[in-house]
């Protein structure tokens, strides 16, 4: 039994399932999701972004969670990135929002345009985007961020 | 699966094994495996002059060149057509942008007419690849409006609509962009990966669809872990083009984007073509010049690349390749060429002037990239088109 124990001691926690992250339909509310959430992990996050995915491998990549909500024509696509560590996401954080104001309105800090919100909290960055910058998509943008911080911070 | 990939039992699926037969609570080999799991190795080291990388070049510089072989009918020409306005918050005007391309196309050849320009460039009874550059979906794409214009302009010069195909790297990139058989009805598309299952158990498929005697080779090789096996097509020296690419189709058509991209500076023609059609390209962005240049060198891409119709309609500046919207400008813009040297020269400066304007840039740091990602140089040696060693005839046309 100790020995057990000593070896569960001395073995990776297991990684934490990226996809419970995700916020359910009616958040906020008219707002749902838009087919199913894509997972990637190691190397396939080349598939999602080509070339720009040596900025998260170099930093610890581990899995990359995707999913569009959706309220009519209005889309949003959230994107939770798995870097293993809070050094990782800050990293990727810092690398991607490079020359931004930082505030601290969502995660550890945060940026935010009209048409993106970003931020990292422990091992995940987190990227909200949005293709148009009309209010109530800035809105559902805002609700989805928050959503996922709070899940991040769940015991 | 290739060699390289039946070969290796990767480390995901052996501590999966073990953990499903409970061999790891006893073995130590396995714990020391899954330490390593927390730490995955490093790349290997780049040379500081990847010129000593050794490759295959020297066999695409020793196969005969045909009349397509890139630069192409028109070396050097660069036909450019701008309409403000074409962009809408709905996307393209249609019309427009069908007039812009046969603006474009009639100022390329001389020819009098739409139809005549194609026609200079294939005949009906061609099979015809179109590749897109999907990445940057729905904002900082190829936009659906001037690729259905290109099939058109096919159509018109009497190319069958079913010999049309799209040719793209993965499956999931492409129909994220928007391809579906309702949208583009009758044509296929191919691609030289595909992948099922989810998270763990996502596996690519595709190889036996890969052309053995066409590859692109490099001795900077990723470990196991980089390539993801279980995932690639194939890890190893070698890059394959699509049997697609070699035989399935006579001839190709290029419709890139303009877009700053991280590791290179610019996504424009060459890099569309290099990464796009090659397995195992991942590695490439450790030699990224070179991988551009070299791997447009060989005939799979120099001798069917006929065309480029550069869609500047919009284009992004900073943080590509993904789609970034704040950094997406109009710029109603549209470019065609045979030689896509000459037309990545165009695309860098307009990239490098935006964020000049934009304060992203100084001159100095422009001229540091220009330095850096010399790839351009690199295929204009390689005889692939126009960079600095002439003026480039830039054809600046107007339409009413």
């Amino acid at each position: 039994m100790i020995y057990l124990m000593l070896l569960l001691a001395v073995l990776p926690a297991p990684s934490p399932d990226v996809t419970a992250l995700l916020p359910a339909d009616g958040t906020p509310h008219g707002w749902s999701r838009s087919g199913e959430a894509s997972l990637y992990e190691g190397g396939a996050l080349f598939e999602y972004v080509n070339g720009g995915a040596d900025a998260y491998h170099d930093r610890g990549f581990e899995r990359l969670v995707a999913q569009t909500y959706s309220m009519g024509d209005a889309e949003v696509q959230l994107e939770i990135y798995d870097m293993g560590s809070p050094a990782g996401a800050r990293a990727v954080f810092d690398e991607i929002t490079s020359g931004m104001d930082t505030t601290a309105d969502f995660g550890d800090r945060s940026t935010r345009d009209a048409y993106q919100i970003s931020f990292h909290r422990g091992r995940y960055y987190v990227s909200v985007l949005a293709f148009s910058s009309d209010d109530e998509t800035g809105d559902a943008m805002a609700a989805i961020a928050r959503a996922v911080d709070t899940a991040i911070q769940a015991p | 699966m290739g060699k390289e990939h039946r070969d290796t039992v990767d480390r995901r699926s052996f501590l999966q094994a073990a953990a499903a037969t409970g061999v790891c609570l006893a073995a130590p080999s396995v714990l020391t495996a899954q330490e390593a799991e927390a730490k995955p190795p490093p790349l290997p080291p780049v040379p500081e002059d990847t010129d000593t990388l050794r490759t295959n070049l020297a066999d695409a510089v020793s196969q005969p060149r045909c009349k397509w072989s890139m630069p192409g009918l028109y070396p050097g020409v660069v036909a450019e057509v701008k309409v403000p306005g074409v962009m809408t918050d709905d996307g393209a005007d249609e019309t427009i942008v069908a007039a812009m391309l046969a603006a474009s196309m009639k100022a390329l050849t001389g020819a009098g007419s739409s139809q005549a320009a194609w026609m200079q460039f294939v005949d009906p009874e061609d099979r015809i690849g179109i590749k897109v550059n999907p990445v940057g979906a729905p904002v900082a794409s190829t936009t659906h409006e001037l690729t259905q214009a290109v099939i058109a302009a096919l159509q018109s010069a009497g190319v069958r609509r079913q010999n049309v195909v799209f040719v793209d790297h993965y499956q999931s990139q492409v129909r994220k962009w928007g391809y579906s058989e309702d949208r583009y009805p009758g044509i296929e598309a191919v691609f030289l990966q595909h992948t099922v299952g989810e998270g763990d158990a996502k596996v690519g498929k595709g190889f036996d669809d890969l052309d053995q005697d066409a590859f692109f080779e490099c001795d900077y090789v990723l470990p196991d872990e980089q390539n993801d096996l279980e995932w690639m097509l194939n890890g190893g020296p070698r890059s394959y083009f699509p049997k697609v690419l070699t035989s399935g189709i006579d001839k190709l058509i290029n419709i890139p984007i303009l877009k700053h991209h991280k590791g290179c500076y610019t996504t424009l023609g060459l890099k569309n073509l290099a990464f796009g059609l090659t397995s195992n390209c991942v590695r490439g962005h450790q030699f990224v010049n070179r991988y551009i240049a070299e791997a447009c060198a060989f005939p799979p891409i120099r001798d069917k690349t006929v065309l480029t119709v550069l869609d500047g309609l919009r284009a992004q500046y900073d943080r590509g390749p993904g789609a970034s919207p704040s950094h997406v400008w109009r710029t109603d813009t549209l470019m065609v060429a045979t030689d896509t040297v000459a037309l990545d020269t165009v695309g860098f400066d307009i990239i490098a002037d935006k964020r000049l304007a934009e304060g992203i840039d100084t001159a100095a740091q422009i001229d540091e990239a220009r330095a850096r990602f010399d790839y351009l140089v690199r295929a204009e040696n390689l005889g692939l088109g126009v960079h600095r060693g002439r003026t480039i005839d830039r054809r600046r046309v107007a339409i009413g």
